[in-house]
């Protein structure tokens, strides 16, 4: 119990209280202020009677509460958790958050609006960080997609750059097969190797740009189609493989019943660099066996080599970028045909499982006939 | 693109004479509330709501024709268009009265009569013009309208059914007062007070009647007599009510001002 | 006196890729003539008036690339028919002129064979 009758209790709490407090008339004029508003403000009570609200606000607050606030209270009668700026005596900004409400008699007269303020420095300092960071994450975020638009376009014309020479080596190579001016063994295999070195670029070339496309730009991208069949297309990588490598032996059991939505290029090209793989790393006096089937509304296709088992550590890191296992041979390129080919898999929401033991090495990729779409 | 639906048109009242009432910034056509009732039974009452503010259709917003004037204002010359408008009145608050001093340059048989009230050419000041406002301010005004849009939603969504205190409002107003995409309203901000537009007033044929309210600090009373001088023809009333919503604060002077006019 | 086979003008900058091209289709039973760049494809066709299709490459060096002389073609000689290749770009059929086609790089020359006779006959 205070010192003070139940009436200036009352006082007591409104002038004191923890929050600013204002009360308006219906003419627009403040009537009464608390004393912790005053504090807050460094006006004494006298300066805000009789004055408007937008009196003690900086320029934006008053515009935003007469276009805002002003309307919104008029027309629903009450108005929360508005921010607004006062200025104080001493010139300094003191950012508020506000509730307003008015009270009116029973038929509907203005009797005065009621305005309650908290301090909201480091609230409003909070806020405005967010604003901030968020603008500048979309600023980001729209520069980061010109910068990969612009890597996407240097990649296609690199692309193109690289590979148009080569389509002319290979065609001039073909000019002098067709022409038959060229009889000996020797020259015409010399032919032969230009046709299978300038394959070994292509697929470099192919190699390097997915690699980039997927680390700087977009990934992977596919154009699936169901209708067009894929066993054309395995049965071509193998040929040429077996053109590159007429001493080894290819060995292939398609089966493919079902129509495959994928991209047969990509597929095409995950399966060129998994029997490329295996020619490489398995034994060279044994086939390489390459399967393919549609079963259980899935693709399986396998390539299994015999020779020596992948050995354990390397078994973790096999579809890394530019991982090489042992350097044996300089033909083994960079070490990204299967990473691009698991990119390849998971583009097509599938995978690629390996196996390798003393018997055998296997290589199997799956993945569902149509997308599994999420909702 | 319906335009009737993109700027949430409402039509009522019967009349010959249409009455076109354009609300200003930061709000919707529910400014209007107290106003155009009243004029129902003389009057076919037409409220509409700009590109990005309350029901209008937000995807209809596009940046480069609302970073002028001019694409708000083509807007009201299509609504006048689509509605078969001519010689109607138009009440046009705050920017909205630059909006149709644009809009009957655009389409001059479109309007017989423009009542602006709170009008301003200009906001930023310019040499000896005194439009109430430095650049600086405005720039503050533009942040300041983020800090207030953090909380946009939450402050948006009142439950006017649960206010005992309004029974007049009625079930049919939900959370749609003055309701404005943040980004739109501060790129009409923008639009808003960066505008210039005292070149347009001397071009202006249709009688105009300019509504002034005292201690008005977003279109002072200087303004408004800027516009009454460089409009040929125009009349200007000084209301009694003050700030810058007397079409809220003081609808009845408003609505007396205008039948007047009419 | 005219070609008695239809001619077929090969535009390509790429030295060995024409030839190869011109050695393909004339073993397919055309006539060929040979272009390196739009301009120079341009002056034969105006002193060549035998010629059915022109086949361009899209990126060439000059005063045009291959769509744009698919388009001249197209409005001095309408009958002349295009097809247009590219190992760059993918043209769609609204971007060529009407009668024209696409044909992607890499080709193999069975299709280049297919695609000029179709053109030819349509």
């Amino acid at each position: 119990m205070s010192e003070f009758g139940p009436i200036d209790d009352y006082r007591e709490l409104f002038e004191s209280a923890p929050c600013g407090y204002l009360t308006i008339g219906s003419d627009g004029r403040i009537t009464k202020v608390n004393a912790t508003l005053t504090a807050w403000t460094g006006f004494e009570a006298d300066k805000f009677v009789g004055r408007r609200l937008h009196q003690f606000l900086s320029m934006a607050g008053r515009i935003y509460y007469e276009t805002h606030i002003a309307p919104l209270l008029r027309m629903q009668g009450f108005f929360n958790e508005f921010a607004l700026d006062f200025e104080t005596a001493a010139g300094e900004r003191l950012p508020v958050i506000a509730n307003a409400a008015e009270r009116r008699d029973v038929d509907g007269g203005l009797l005065f609006t009621a305005v309650v303020v908290i301090k909201a420095t480091d609230r409003r300092r909070y806020e405005r960080q967010l604003v901030d960071s968020r603008s500048e994450l979309q600023k980001g975020l729209a520069s980061e997609r010109e910068t990969a638009e612009l890597r996407e376009q240097f990649i296609a014309v690199l692309g193109h750059d690289l590979r148009n020479p080569l389509a002319a080596i290979s065609a001039g190579a073909r000019i002098l097969q067709r022409s038959g001016a060229l009889q000996q063994h020797k020259e015409l295999r010399v032919l032969d190797m230009i046709n299978t070195t300038v394959t070994r670029m292509s697929d470099l070339i192919d190699n390097v740009l997915d690699f980039a496309r997927g680390r700087l730009g977009g990934g992977i991208t596919l154009s699936r189609d169901a209708n067009r069949p894929l066993e054309p297309v395995l049965e071509q990588v193998v040929d040429e493989l077996r053109t590159a490598s007429p001493r080894r032996v290819i060995e292939t059991a398609f089966e493919i019943t079902e129509p495959v939505d994928c991209d047969r290029t990509r597929i095409g090209q995950l399966s060129s660099n998994l029997i490329g793989n295996a020619l490489t790393h398995g034994a060279p006096d044994q086939p390489v066996r390459v399967g393919a089937k549609t079963q259980g509304g899935e693709l399986t296709l396998w390539v299994a080599n015999a020779g020596e088992p992948i050995p354990a550590e390397a078994m973790e890191k096999l579809f890394e970028p530019f991982f090489r296992g042992d350097v044996r041979d300089s033909r083994q390129g960079l070490g990204l045909g299967l990473h691009i080919a698991s990119q390849i898999a998971q583009a097509h929401g599938g995978r690629i499982d390996v196996t390798s033991t003393p018997d055998e090495t296997r290589f199997v990729f799956t993945m569902p006939l149509t997308p599994i779409t999420s909702s | 693109m319906d335009v009737l639906a993109r700027n949430n048109v409402h039509v009522s009242g019967r009349g010959d004479r249409a009455m076109v009432f354009a609300h200003g910034f930061g709000c919707d056509q529910n400014m209007w509330r107290f106003v155009a009732p009243e004029f129902e039974n003389d009057f076919k009452v037409v409220l509409f709501d700009h590109v990005g503010a309350g029901g209008s259709d937000l995807s209809a917003y596009d940046k480069a024709k609302y970073s002028t004037l001019q694409g708000y204002a083509d807007d009201v010359v299509e609504i006048g268009r689509e509605l078969g408008l001519k010689d109607a009145v138009f009440v046009g608050h705050s920017v909205s009265a630059m909006i149709g001093v644009l809009a009957s340059l655009k389409a001059p048989n479109l309007f017989g009569r423009m009542v602006l009230v709170g009008p301003s050419a200009r906001y930023i000041d310019d040499g000896d013009y005194v439009g109430g406002f430095s650049e600086k301010q405005i720039a503050e005004l533009l942040e300041f309208l983020e800090d207030n849009h953090m909380g946009w939603s939450a402050a948006m969504a009142p439950s006017i059914m649960g206010n005992p205190d309004r029974p007049e409002l009625g079930e049919e107003l939900t959370n749609s007062f003055c309701r404005t995409d943040p980004e739109i309203a501060k790129a009409f901000a923008r639009v808003t007070f960066t505008s210039d537009n005292r070149g347009d007033l001397a071009k202006v044929t249709v009688p105009t009647l300019i509504l002034q309210c005292s201690e008005d600090i977003i279109a002072s009373e200087e303004v408004g007599k800027f516009v009454r001088s460089r409009i040929s023809g125009s009349e200007i009333v000084f209301l009694t009510a003050t700030g810058h919503c007397p079409n809220l604060s003081a609808p009845a002077e408003v609505v007396s001002a205008i039948r007047a006019y009419v | 006196m005219a070609p008695a086979s239809p001619a077929i003008l090969i535009a390509e900058d790429e030295f060995l890729s024409r030839m190869d091209s011109a050695d393909m289709i004339e073993n397919a039973g055309f006539e060929v003539v040979q272009a390196s760049n739009a301009d120079e494809a341009i002056g034969i066709l105006q002193a060549h008036p035998a010629i059915h299709v022109v086949f361009t490459d899209i990126q060439m060096p000059g005063s045009m690339n291959g769509l744009k002389l698919a388009r001249f073609v197209r409005n001095r000689w309408p009958p002349i028919k295009t097809v247009a290749t590219s190992g760059l770009l993918r043209v769609g059929a609204e971007n060529l002129p009407a009668g024209s086609v696409f044909l992607p790089k890499p080709y193999r020359g069975a299709q280049v064979v297919a695609t000029l006779r179709e053109t030819r006959a349509t």
